[in-house]
């Protein structure tokens, strides 16, 4: 079953034309990666999926619910998060407050019941908590839950970011190059525990530079070019087509 | 094991602190101390309401107001004129400056909530010397300089709050309440929200925060307890004139909520009362005043309340002037 089907993405920023004409679709329970050279227009394409660039045209069909024209804000509501290829944690807060955030859209508790504490609201925030040590256990970081985020090291911090996105009980995941600066060591931790997240049954988008890791992972791969969608299939297939080899190699680009 | 659960309670530095100050405002207005004394603490309870109003905007959610003392302003001349024109009960004065200075909140809110932070603190600085200057020149209205006289004492169940150390009750009272629903707010889903928008407004629309909504009821409140504030201090000095509302009070007020931790309630609730008596205190230094009062905010700042890091990342989001979301990105 398709839970996203995106059709003729296209956008342009001033004179230049980031994405064009890009469709994908994405099966319930795999990993779809998206890949290309540096600049190739990924990122932008996760933007317009999470509501942060409106697409000039194009329809993005999730769940059998149009999603063009929505608020940002709104996506995770639907069962859409995202991570950010640069880490973008909450630096002031502690470990498992950056986690509670990702559970804020399933908080029902209004204003008041924040102002007044009432019993609801801390019987909602305990369960809330309980669910986010259940969510650190797994990566460890259970026994670091209040201290400062920076505090972590960089590949727990990327992990950490992954873990606020799981808090909300996404349908769909997205992680832009969740591997970029870790170590190789960093790196293996992250594709098991990418791997133990489909084992789960979650459905992952995945932007990676990291061919290796994407071939081992991935269910199906895109590849994009200059905002054009140059390649699809298996990862085998893909890693002998000749566009991509030529978008990869052939200009000495590959990272 | 009863003794035990308080006694790790007290072992926390906050809630110590925060027990050592309710019993002071119990015991402190039985002490028969001077109306001089009292003034000076009911002034401090003021300021301490001002700048927890203000550390929800500012500190909590990282949206620099340079303009706080306009609610305030706003405040004690809705209720001094209300009471004074048409004699309405000084409560009823109360309750209608919390909500004009709600209004003018959303009234500035709406428009710049939705710019990045520099213009918010030009804006709001310039907000409020607009709302100085309609304070001084409506004169048909406000009397202008010559300020309004004889504005009525409150009074409640038939019992008017004459003496100083009464009203330090009931300020006190209301200020006590402040901290506790700042308190809950801080340490709830709406405080969570506030924090992660001040940390990172991207990652935070990501995460399905509403950021314009949550800021502007950030503001709303903020705005609204301010202007309470502006009542109480209407009524308590009886007298009110615009010199009371410049910027330099906002500087004050702002600078209370940086020196005592943006973001830290009971920090601007001492910062506040350590601004206000100080300066008292230290009339008797004469020529030695500034270098004590100099002193002492090192002090403060060495004793690691005050953030130095948030405090420059606030000072960062005051100059930041780019338009776009994208730009921001
Ligand atoms: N907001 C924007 N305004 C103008 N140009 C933009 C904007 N966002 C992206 N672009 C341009 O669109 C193109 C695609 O950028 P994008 O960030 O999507 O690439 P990417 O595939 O994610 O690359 P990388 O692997 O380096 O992350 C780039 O040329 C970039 O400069
Ligand atoms: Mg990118």
């Amino acid at each position: 079953m398709k839970i996203l089907d995106v059709s003729n993405l296209s956008i342009s920023f001033g004179g230049l034309k980031a994405v064009s004409d890009v469709s994908f679709s994405v099966e319930k329970g795999s990993i779809t990666s998206l890949i290309g050279p540096n600049g190739a227009g990924k990122t932008t394409i996760f933007n317009m999926l999470t509501g942060f660039y409106t697409p000039d045209e194009g329809s993005i069909i999730f769940d059998g619910e149009s999603m063009v024209g929505k608020k940002s804000y709104e996506f995770i509501e639907y069962g859409m998060a995202r991570t950010f290829q640069n880490i973008r944690l909450y630096s002031q807060m502690s470990v498992i407050e950056n986690v509670l955030i990702g559970y804020q859209c399933r908080m029902d508790t209004g204003f008041f019941s924040c102002l007044f504490n009432t019993r609801r609201k801390r019987e909602i925030e305990k369960a809330a908590r309980a669910k986010a040590l259940e969510l650190l256990k797994p990566i460890g970081l259970e026994k670091m839950a209040d201290e400062r985020c920076t505090s972590l090291p960089y590949g727990k911090q990327k992990i950490l970011e992954i873990a606020r996105a799981l808090m909300s009980d996404p349908k769909l995941l997205f992680l832009d190059e969740p591997a970029a600066g870790l170590n190789p060591q960093e790196s293996e931790e992250l594709s098991n525990f990418i791997r133990s997240l489909v084992d789960q049954g979650f459905t992952i988008v995945l932007i990676e530079h990291d061919l290796k890791l994407v071939m081992n992972i991935s269910d199906y791969v895109y590849v994009v070019d200059h905002g054009v969608k140059i390649a699809e299939g298996l990862p085998a297939d893909v890693q002998k087509n000749e566009a991509v080899i030529t978008a990869y190699i052939g200009r000495g680009r590959t990272k | 094991m009863k003794t035990d659960r308080i006694k790790s309670y007290l072992k926390n530095r906050r809630n110590l602190t925060q027990i050592i100050i309710l019993a002071f405002c119990i015991v402190f207005p039985f002490c028969n101390a001077s109306q001089y004394v009292y003034r000076i603490a009911v002034s401090s309870v003021l300021y301490a309401i001002l700048a927890m109003s203000l550390n929800l905007i500012s500190g909590v959610c990282g949206q620099i107001s340079l303009g706080h003392i306009a609610y305030y302003g706003i405040g004690a001349y809705t209720s001094a004129l209300l009471t004074v024109n048409f004699g309405i009960p000084v409560w009823i004065g109360f309750i209608a400056a919390f909500l004009m200075a709600m209004v003018f909140g959303l009234f500035i809110a709406i428009p710049t909530l939705k710019l990045s932070g520099g213009y918010l603190s030009i804006l709001t600085l310039s907000f409020a010397e607009v709302i100085r200057l309609i304070l001084l020149n409506w004169t048909d209205v406000t009397r202008g300089a010559m300020g309004i006289l004889n504005i009525p004492l409150p009074s409640f169940f038939g019992f008017e709050l004459r003496s100083s150390n009464s009203y330090f009750i009931m300020v006190a009272l209301v200020a006590i309440i402040i901290y506790i629903a700042m308190s809950n707010l801080i340490n709830s889903k709406f405080g969570r929200n506030l924090k992660a928008i001040r940390d990172d407004e991207l990652s935070s629309e990501a995460m399905g925060i509403n950021i314009y909504r949550t800021k502007v009821i950030a503001f709303f409140v903020s705005a609204g307890i301010a202007g309470l504030a502006g009542a109480f201090y209407a009524h308590y000095m009886r007298f009110i004139d615009p010199t009371s509302f410049i910027s330099d009070e906002s500087t004050v007020i702002l600078s209370m909520v940086v020196l005592g931790g943006m973001g830290n309630m009971l920090g601007s609730v001492l910062a506040a009362v350590i601004l206000t008596v100080l300066p008292e205190v230290l009339r008797s230094f004469s020529d030695y005043r500034m270098l004590v009062y100099g002193a002492v905010l090192v002090v403060m700042m060495l004793a690691k309340v005050t953030d130095w890091k948030s405090m420059k990342r606030a000072l960062s989001k005051m100059l930041d002037f780019r338009l776009s979301k994208e730009e921001r990105a």
